[in-house]
């Protein structure tokens, strides 16, 4: 499995990372991205499986990285989590219906975002489960 | 700021605006991104080089938040938030950097769950403002190894 994480600060994509392979995505192919810009070429390039993209970034911003992705017949059906320190109910609902796999507001614990993405974990085909 | 929202919520003889939320911000965010605890305390910060990181809230009302550590502590932050035994100063900025979006992120979700609010990219600077009026200061234990400063100010300078 492959596994974006877009970010621009490499605390955020590493934090990212670490929890997701304490989730059970050990095996998973990381990329990473500062931003929307740099994550569309990579997508161009090779398209992941899954991506987790923070919010607020410079270049181009979350936001405006999702409604290009969901724009693009190819790459729209690639599930995106967001991930932000800058969310509210409403602006929830917003990138929800703009496409959005779900929000999942920051700070995080491994148990939040396991329970978001523990259908991807069978995709993995991992067997240990989290946690060991 | 007459007419505009007060996110400090400060009102006349209060000198602890949002503590209780700020708290709150911070425990989570050490506690999730760290496992450290961050009590809040009173004593007095390490004297010496700090790293500081500042972020502004620019809508719906403008105000600015730091975020300092002694440069011993930052660099223990960062050993435990990346789990790395070799760090670089970038990755502690970059860290900082992080930690404060964050914990500015929590804070103004908890106290307005239902407004839009709109924050600039953090950045480091080179250091915190002198104590001044509209200014409000806290800081908390971090696991017993140094105490961080963060510092609320209700209009950029």
């Amino acid at each position: 499995m492959r596994i974006l994480i877009v970010d621009d600060t490499t605390t955020a994509r590493l934090f990212a990372q670490k929890c997701l392979a304490n989730i059970g995505f050990h095996d998973a192919d990381f990329m990473q991205a500062g931003h929307g810009i740099e994550a569309l070429s990579k997508i161009r390039a090779c398209p992941p499986d899954l991506i987790l993209s923070d919010l607020m970034m410079p270049e181009m911003d979350g936001e405006t990285f999702l409604k290009i992705l969901k724009a693009e017949p190819d790459l729209q059906d690639i599930p995106v989590l967001i991930i932000s320190s800058a969310g509210n109910p409403a602006h929830r609902e917003t990138l929800l219906a703009m496409g959005a796999l779900d929000v999942l507001p920051k700070p995080f614990s491994t148990t939040e975002i396991y329970e978001l993405l523990k259908g991807f974990l069978n995709e993995e085909e991992d067997e240990d489960g989290w946690g060991d | 700021m007459a007419g505009e929202i007060d996110i400090f919520c400060k009102e006349p003889g209060e000198k602890r605006p949002r503590e209780k939320a700020l708290a709150q911000a911070v425990n989570s965010t050490f506690e999730k991104m760290g496992f450290m605890e961050a009590r809040t305390t009173a004593g007095e910060a390490t004297q010496g080089h700090a790293i500081t990181a500042v972020i502004d809230i620019l809508a719906p009302s403008p105000a600015r938040i730091f975020f300092s550590a002694p440069q011993q502590l930052g660099w223990n932050i960062a050993e435990n938030f990346y789990g790395l035994e070799e760090m670089t100063m970038e990755a502690v900025g970059d860290m900082m950097k992080e930690l404060l979006n964050t914990i500015t992120g929590s804070l103004l979700s908890t106290i307005m769950p239902n407004q839009q609010f709109q924050l600039s990219i953090p950045r480091l600077c080179a250091e915190t403002p002198a104590h001044q009026a509209g200014s409000y200061v806290y800081q908390f234990n971090i696991d017993n190894k140094g105490i961080i400063t963060i510092v609320l100010t209700d209009t950029p300078s």
